[in-house]
């Protein structure tokens, strides 16, 4: 009797078995590492968001708001009060109109239009929640006065030796202080979770940027 | 024999070989972009802390113009400004990078003593000179050039530099600059 022969064309049920467990095996890692990218592409993206902040208010700080107009504290606060010509500068005004709620979004009102704070929280567009805070400590003769800076420069002719001036030698008092250079520490805080502040989350990142003002308008 | 026998075998290896590939390529411009993101900050960091000297020297040269004219007049050599270096004097001395500089937080109150920095880092005034003086007008000025250097300790033995040059130009009477 004549058997009928089974084709050998084609693949088999076993090889189709492995190939979709091959599949299986690659896809799975493949789903779990693209939903990683888009979180880490959010990540990166907040992290930008917080740079290009923090850039911002450094070189608003270092470059744009006048010294006398930047007072210590944790948040620091910016007065368009100008103590030594005893008026509001309008000029200090209308910057701080502008440009201090740009910097720190919500919260640097203090109900004062000469007066704003260096503290507040702003929403990016995809809706991260960033906290930016500014810290300025006068690094004054007093406050300093164990190990304040100095201002040297040598006498002409060796071994003559150094003209050696404290900053009380060289400033008159201004706010009860005798400064001349004030240090900014620029702080923003945020959430890698959209929509949530990052003060109330165990994970909100941080970065940094310092700074050293010097008083270059006296 | 069947020639075709394993065939799919070999093509779905071929297909993960490829996506694994791809894969690596993606995770590696990931980590990229993070360690570019870690490096634009530290560098920005160490550009801020050149600005602080250079402000710093101007702000000397405003205050002791005289002086430092009559530093060079006097046949003086070298940098008048060498003392102006933020490890100098401990209100600007920023250290090292350091496990408190981790923890350092302006928004938790105790995290942010007035003497602790979130930074390792350190400006200097790297060099100094006199360029020229005019004094036939009414105003006699001063020509210096200043050149700042600035690092930042990124921990892990990393550090970030930066480099300014400035030429300026003072009254020698009013400390006035341009």
């Amino acid at each position: 009797m004549m058997t009928k022969r089974r084709s050998t064309h084609g693949i088999t049920f076993v090889e189709v078995m492995l190939a979709f467990l091959i599949l299986g095996a690659i896809f799975l890692p493949i789903f779990y590492f693209l939903t990683g990218a888009v979180r880490d592409t959010e990540r990166f993206y907040t992290e930008t968001v917080a740079i290009s902040r923090a850039k911002f208010i450094m070189d608003s700080m270092m470059f744009q708001i006048p010294w006398w107009a930047i007072r210590e504290g944790n948040p620091c606060e910016f007065n368009a009060y100008n103590t030594v010509l005893k008026k509001t500068v309008d000029a200090a005004k209308n910057l701080f109109q502008r440009a201090v709620p740009k910097m720190f979004g919500d919260g640097c009102l203090t109900g004062n239009p000469d007066k704003y704070l260096g503290d507040g929280i702003f929403v990016c567009k995809k809706g991260f929640k960033y906290r930016a805070r500014v810290k300025v400590v006068d690094l004054d003769y007093d406050s300093t006065s164990a190990n304040p800076v100095m201002f040297s420069i040598p006498m002409p002719g060796p071994g003559s030796g150094r003209h050696e001036f404290q900053i009380n030698q060289l400033v008159s008092k201004r706010d009860d202080k005798f400064n001349l250079i004030k240090k900014i520490i620029v702080q923003v805080k945020w959430s890698n979770q959209k929509n949530k502040d990052p003060d109330s989350d165990p994970y909100a990142r941080s970065l940094f940027l310092v700074g050293f003002k010097s008083d270059l308008e006296g | 024999m069947n020639d075709r026998n394993g065939v799919a075998i070999v093509v779905v290896l071929f297909f993960a070989f490829s996506i694994a590939v791809i894969l690596f390529f993606m995770a590696h411009s990931n980590t990229n972009l993070a360690y570019q993101n870690k490096q634009t900050l530290y560098q920005m960091q160490a550009y801020y802390l050149a600005q602080s000297g250079m402000q710093h020297a101007k702000l000397q040269l405003r205050l002791l113009p005289k002086e430092t004219y009559e530093f060079f007049a006097g046949s003086g050599s070298g940098n008048p400004y060498a003392d102006i270096d933020s490890s100098n004097y401990p209100p600007t001395a920023m250290g090292v990078f350091s496990k408190d500089s981790a923890s350092y937080d302006l928004f938790k109150s105790g995290m942010a003593p007035d003497n602790k920095f979130p930074y390792g880092g350190r400006y200097l005034v790297d060099r100094f000179e006199l360029l020229g003086s005019h004094d036939r007008m009414k105003m006699v000025q001063d020509g210096y050039k200043i050149v700042v250097k600035a690092e930042v300790d990124g921990g892990r033995g990393k550090t970030f530099a930066e480099e300014l040059s400035e030429d300026i130009i003072v009254s020698r009477y009013t400390g006035g600059i341009k």
